[in-house]
């Protein structure tokens, strides 16, 4: 009688809370201000300061030559984009299908070693495949060359396709799961080859999944900053762009056409991808694939046992040889850092690393703070989503709460600068906590609310009709059923927010509000710091993250045994 | 797990025949092991003399209708219908006369463009039996075809089926857990039970002379009693149940004296005189209205109660609860079974 | 002491009316039935008892207390959905356990009043189990006791039966009511299955599009249904369609279809009237030859089917007229007797017919269900 005894413990408490439960008064105030949490800090700020500050960009028409560097820069960023999606998705919907399909022990631990690049700070990421192909360190030096890939389109090529895979894989492998493969045998029954079976019936009921996740990494592209800036080279998009304009000195450009050139470029990248998005979900689902024509002979031989060897076999060396390899690519330079005795330094009290250990402080400190407070406030929030609480108003918070994550962080950045930075009493760890908030909010309540959502609703009400308030059938039905998906929304969020570099960035006024990828980046693009020194701090980050994380984890599965 | 143990069974051409059982007991895997679904693990299938153990799935030419019915929602009635020639590269204008057939057999014509979602369940069962059809197949597997839909839709539903299948001269295996439906509509029927085949006969062979307890058990209510065999005539068996004294018109071809006597609730007669020297008297505990008859349970003497079901007539509606009565089991319908050694309750057991 | 009172409730979605200006009392310790076909607002009245959902007009007493805007937890009923929505996090014992708890109940005292529920259900060897590891049988009892554990007098059960095997569902029907009747609960019991409402409950009430079509005990439903619909659903029925050709002052003439005529017991049809006329399948007799003795209402045909139904065989005769008709004949006097193809008479009794008139949109349109 576990459930007894644990609320018994905490009876007096309950009842209390739960007496207040039903007042709906309480009910009013909770919702209320989760959606005053939403709009007054993680939607509003953003949209207004950069709104506020459009005027700033009359400042820019005439300087011709930055300003095509910027439009070029835009339009870089949604070729990239949507290349890498569209890439990703060709390769990671084989390995999916693999790993959801497949009853061997091997697709259990491929479905393991996918997350790795997605567990991964970008930062660290970054370092590791700027090292592995582009390095005169990693591949290069095998195969006797200078630069196998020299920074630039193709490197960040790779290092998007990279830190997107996973999540691909990830939400077509669980769309898989999901999906009725009764579908498919009774295709079968009727006369389909598999592959026809799968191209005619399969595919296109996968379909919402698909642009689910193209979705999500058309957003991850648009996006990251850090680890693009580093593999970048003379190449850029919007948020490298913004990043260089940022590290520019007053000599290089004035303030004004500064601000006037951060506006116009971050208030474009926010319209464009936030129309990009919707027409997307609005438009995709209704695009039909043309299934006309069948050949049995030629979709019998591709459904061949050898076919689908060989695409199983392509599929796998793609993971390993462009995926994992080059991610975990910088264990080799940090072990041998630290074996050379550069562990030692580190630990110095003066120097680079005095700011490498304040800058962790920061990141860790944001990242826990901003989960906290988007737990407690998203909470409320993902249930007004998931059981429609306020009817069509729901539905339309349900969409409008991607908003954060399809827009690029550092726009968002940029934007919460100009906003916060005109009340002069507004600290400056405000506003990196509040540019922390905004873009991880959604994972919280998406996640959330989706696991609510998978409750039946019936379970509720069964529990209402035995007596239970509504605070008590929170507690004793829906948090133990989502309580697993709600530690792991909390972590996605604290991984999102302590890898974050864009956002971190356009609001750090000064050094002293660097956190650790935006010092990272930083040493990685000085050609004066040792290899040694950024394979071990980009090493450390890595580490301190997974342990954390491990901890986090064992400390969760533990409560829930 | 052994889903299916050792199973032979013979479906002849143009036959319709059903298997039941209760949940789990194998029946959905045996069709599926014929539709190449599910491989089996030892043994052979034929299909018309012909070993069809390593066809896949596609090339076994089977209409299979599915229990969770799975008509693509992503294509309307007509697509849905199109589907089998389409993939197998058939020109449609070539089956399109079987088509127009299939929607006039089904009463379908106004639906053709609707989708899957929009249908009644009754009517997304008609598509998926049409689509099973038009690909051509001259055996259909019916998974619990029925199952999802309310009772009366159901018992409209399974005689149009038989319909169809008599008429297009196609071999049917229907697989249900209701064995009213089984017994309706099959020619033969086949009852399982933890992967075996226990039984096969027409519906009215296992109903009156079923040869395993199980079967007397699963097919029709009946009531089962235990006694002891006291003495044994030319054409007659005496039996002990709790003292009292019962006649059988069945010899005991077994072994054991101890047995299980079954009889069905309509066959046991009940008045309120004495109807017969060896009739029991006992007193009406329930009573139901079944609509075109009357359940009642009968004590007897407090020690044991049988059901007895009386068509509906003035004279039915005049027993009472509380009321003492006479009950006679006629010799000729009292059925006789050695006792299992697991005992009645778990030969009986359907969970 | 709970009664339960519906006065005018009507309950829409959208622009969907689940429940249309309906009233209906339901007396303490019955076991109500209702009946219908899917999407008829059964499983909606249900939740608008329970407090699930409320009303848009209306009022709702429990014993003769409105509870229109009384929260569910408060109104002490036990609701059961179709398929149990058993906590999948806890065990058994712990599911049973839920509503004591919830009432404020000491966890001794919760544990006792769980323990003893799990033993009436015959679940106690379970009671740490999950339930997922029940079959369905024992997944149902368990819903059941943690229904009753909780202590509510008034059970409102949602297609108790609907997710089990159809020989278990037979065998517990039973079981069902006589749980509900020893232990005093006022029950209403949702189904779509006739066979299984007329023989748990007291009263029936068959439902359509959100509407009440007819209140009454099993016996009435079935003998004397108000229209075609309640007599098409409940029990198997033959429809023939006809009109008044004579009144006189016993009964009236039925012209059917080609010509055929139909003795009817009713003086107070009108002449030219248009009308339905329903006689049960078992009161529908199937005779070798025409006798002395039924020399009316014999209409001649060929039996073009015949269905095993266990202890009745039911066959189908198409009438000379056109029209067809099912007869069920009890086993022991239909074994071996009628074959297909054979010619015989369908002989009706008059005192057996039922009248209705001739429906607005055609009799198909009224027996519709598929």
């Amino acid at each position: 009688m576990r459930g007894m005894s644990e609320s018994r413990s905490i009876g007096l408490v309950i009842k209390k809370l739960d007496e207040f439960s039903s007042n709906r008064l309480m009910k009013l105030f909770l919702y209320a201000s989760s959606l005053i949490f939403f709009f007054a800090l993680v939607l509003l700020p953003p949209l207004i300061g950069i709104i506020e500050n459009i005027s700033y960009i009359n400042t820019i028409i005439y300087e011709q030559s930055l300003l095509s560097r910027a439009n070029s820069a835009i339009l870089q960023s949604f070729i990239m984009a949507f290349l890498v999606s569209i890439l990703d998705l060709v390769a990671a919907l084989p390995l999916a299908w693999f790993i959801a399909r497949s009853k061997s022990k091997v697709a259990h631990l491929i479905d393991t070693l996918v997350d790795i690049p997605f567990l991964m700070p970008t930062a660290a990421l970054g370092y590791s495949i700027l090292l592995f192909w582009s390095d005169k360190y990693g591949l290069s030096s095998l195969l006797g060359v200078k630069s196998l890939i020299p920074p630039g389109f193709f490197l960040v090529l790779l290092l998007h396709f990279v830190f997107s895979y996973p999540v691909i894989v990830r939400v077509m492998v669980g769309e898989l799961l999901n999906y009725r493969e009764i579908y498919e045998v009774a295709a079968r029954t009727l006369g389909a080859r598999p592959w026809t079976a799968v191209r005619t019936v399969t595919l296109p009921l996968l379909k919402p999944g698909i642009i689910t996740s193209f979705l999500l990494s058309l957003a991850r592209s648009l996006s990251e900053t850090g680890a693009t800036v580093m593999v970048a080279g003379s190449w850029e998009n919007g948020p490298v762009f913004l990043f260089n304009l940022i590290e520019m000195s007053e000599a290089e450009v004035p303030s004004i056409l500064k601000n006037g050139m951060l506006v116009y470029v971050s208030s474009f990248l926010i319209a464009s991808s936030i129309a990009v998005f919707f027409l997307i979900s609005l438009l995709a689902p209704t695009i039909r694939l043309p299934i006309r024509r069948v050949f049995p002979s030629l979709e019998g031989k591709m459904s061949s046992l050898k076919a689908v060897k060989l695409r199983d076999s392509f599929s796998l060396l793609i993971l390993f040889l462009i995926v994992i390899i080059p991610s975990i690519f910088i264990a080799f330079p940090m072990f041998e850092s630290i074996l050379g005795g550069a562990l030692g330094s580190a630990f110095s009290p003066f120097g680079p690393w005095k700011d490498y250990w304040r800058g962790m402080l920061i990141s860790y400190g944001v990242s826990l703070l901003a989960t906290l407070l988007n737990m407690v406030f998203g909470l409320p929030m993902a249930v007004i989503i998931a059981r429609r609480k306020l009817g069509r108003v729901s539905t339309i918070l349900k969409a409008i709460i991607n908003i954060p994550i399809i827009v690029p962080s550092i726009a968002l950045g940029v934007s919460l600068r100009l906003f916060w930075g005109k009340y002069a009493s507004i600290p400056d760890f405000w506003t990196l906590l509040s540019s922390h908030i905004t873009i991880t909010y959604t994972y919280f309540v998406a996640s959330m609310a989706a696991a609510i959502e998978s409750v039946p609703q019936e379970l509720e009400d069964v529990a209402s009709t035995l007596g239970a308030r509504p605070f008590s059938v929170f507690c004793r039905i829906i948090f133990p059923l989502t309580r697993y998906s709600m530690f792991s929304g909390a972590i996605l969020v604290f991984t999102r927010a302590l890898a974050e570099t864009g956002a971190a960035k356009a609001v750090a006024k000064s050094r002293e509000f660097w956190t650790l990828p935006v010092l990272l980046v930083n040493w990685i693009k000085d050609e004066n710091v040792p290899i040694t020194q950024k394979a071990l701090g980009a090493g450390i980050y890595m580490v301190s993250s997974f342990i954390f994380l491990l901890a986090l984890r064992l400390f969760f599965m533990k409560r829930k045994e | 797990m052994v889903a299916l143990n050792n199973v032979s069974l013979e479906i002849n051409d143009k036959e319709y025949l059903c298997i039941i059982g209760p949940s789990g007991c194998g029946k959905t895997t045996l069709i599926k092991c014929i539709a190449g679904i599910v491989d089996p693990d030892e043994g052979e299938i034929y299909v018309d003399n012909k070993l069809v153990n390593n066809l896949p799935i596609e090339d076994r030419n089977t209409g299979y209708v599915f229990q969770e019915i799975a008509l693509f929602p992503h294509m309307n009635v007509y697509d849905n219908l199109c589907y089998g020639p389409f993939v197998k590269g058939y020109k449609i204008s070539s089956v399109r006369s079987l088509i127009e057939e299939m929607l006039h057999m089904m009463e379908l014509y106004e639906r053709v463009k609707n989708y899957p979602d929009e249908l009644s369940g009754g009517a997304r069962q008609k598509v998926a039996v049409a689509r099973a059809l038009v690909s051509g197949s001259q055996l259909l597997l019916l998974d619990e075809p029925l199952g999802a839909l309310d009772t009366k839709v159901r018992s409209l539903l399974r005689y149009e089926l038989r319909r169809l299948v008599k008429d297009l001269g196609l071999t049917a295996i229907h697989v249900t857990h209701d064995q009213e439906e089984a017994m309706s509509i099959a020619d033969r029927i086949a009852v399982m039970r933890s992967g075996r085949i226990i039984e096969v006969g027409t519906p009215l062979d296992l109903y009156l002379n079923p040869k395993n307890l199980f079967t007397a058990y699963f097919v029709g209510e009946a009531n089962f009693l235990e006694g002891e065999v006291i003495g044994e005539g030319d054409d007659y068996t005496k039996i002990d149940v709790n003292g009292y004294v019962l006649y059988s018109a069945r010899k005991v071809n077994f072994d054991s004296k101890r047995v299980v006597v079954a009889i069905r609730p309509e066959f046991i007669e009940m008045s309120k005189k004495t109807i017969h020297r060896e009739a029991l008297k006992g007193v009406i505990e329930n009573k139901s209205f079944l609509g075109s008859s009357f359940r009642f349970e009968v004590s007897v003497e407090n020690s044991f109660v049988v059901s007895v079901k009386t068509q509906f007539s003035t004279k039915a509606l005049k027993f009472d609860v509380g009321e003492r009565v006479s009950i006679f089991l006629p010799p000729k319908f009292l059925l006789l079974y050695p006792y299992p050694e697991e005992g009645l309750e778990k030969a009986i057991s359907i969970e | 002491m709970p009664t339960i009172k519906l006065v005018n409730v009507t309950k829409k979605y959208g622009n969907i009316t689940a429940i249309k200006n309906l009233s209906l009392t339901i007396e303490d310790g019955e076991y109500l039935c209702i009946l219908g076909p899917t999407g008829s607002g059964k499983t909606t009245l249900l939740k608008l008892v329970a407090g699930i959902v409320k009303p848009d007009k209306g009022e709702i007493y429990i014993d003769d207390k409105l509870v229109n805007n009384m929260p569910a937890y408060e109104r002490n009923v036990a609701y059961l959905p179709q398929y149990y929505a058993l906590f999948p996090h806890l065990t058994v014992l712990e599911n049973v356990a839920f509503g004591p708890l919830s009432k404020g109940l000491s966890v001794e005292e919760a544990r006792r009043i769980s323990m003893q529920m799990l033993e009436m259900t015959r679940l106690a060897w379970r009671a740490n189990s999950f339930p997922h590891e029940l079959s369905g049988g024992m997944q149902q009892r368990l819903a059941l006791a943690r229904a009753l554990a909780s202590g509510a007098k008034i059970l409102l059960l949602d297609e108790p039966l609907g997710a089990l095997d159809a020989r278990l569902r037979v065998e517990l029907r039973y079981k069902l009511r006589k749980l509900a009747k020893e232990n005093n609960l006022t029950t209403i019991h949702v189904t779509h299955d006739q066979e299984e409402a007329m023989i748990v409950a007291d009263r029936i009430v068959v439902l359509r599009n959100g509407e009440i079509q007819q209140v009454g005990s099993p016996l009435e439903v079935y003998n004397d249904p108000k229209n075609i619909f309640v007599a098409h659903f409940i029990g198997g029925a033959n429809f023939f369609e006809g009109f008044v050709a004579d009144v006189d002052r016993y009964g009236s003439w039925i012209q059917l279809r080609n010509n055929f005529l139909l003795r009817i017991n009713d003086p107070n049809r009108s002449v030219g009237e248009r009308v339905i006329v329903m006689v049960r399948e078992e009161k529908s007799k199937i005779l070798k030859a025409k006798k002395k003795r039924e020399e009316i209402n014999v209409f001649p045909g060929t039996i073009v089917n015949t269905s095993f139904l266990g202890d009745f065989i039911s066959y189908t005769i198409s009438l000379d007229n056109g029209d067809k008709a099912n007869s069920k004949v009890p086993l022991a006097k239909a074994i071996g007797k009628f074959k297909v193809g054979e010619r015989v008479y369908l002989y009706i009794e008059p005192e057996d017919v039922k009248v209705y008139p001739y429906p607005p949109h055609g009799l198909y349109k009224e027996i519709e269900v598929i």
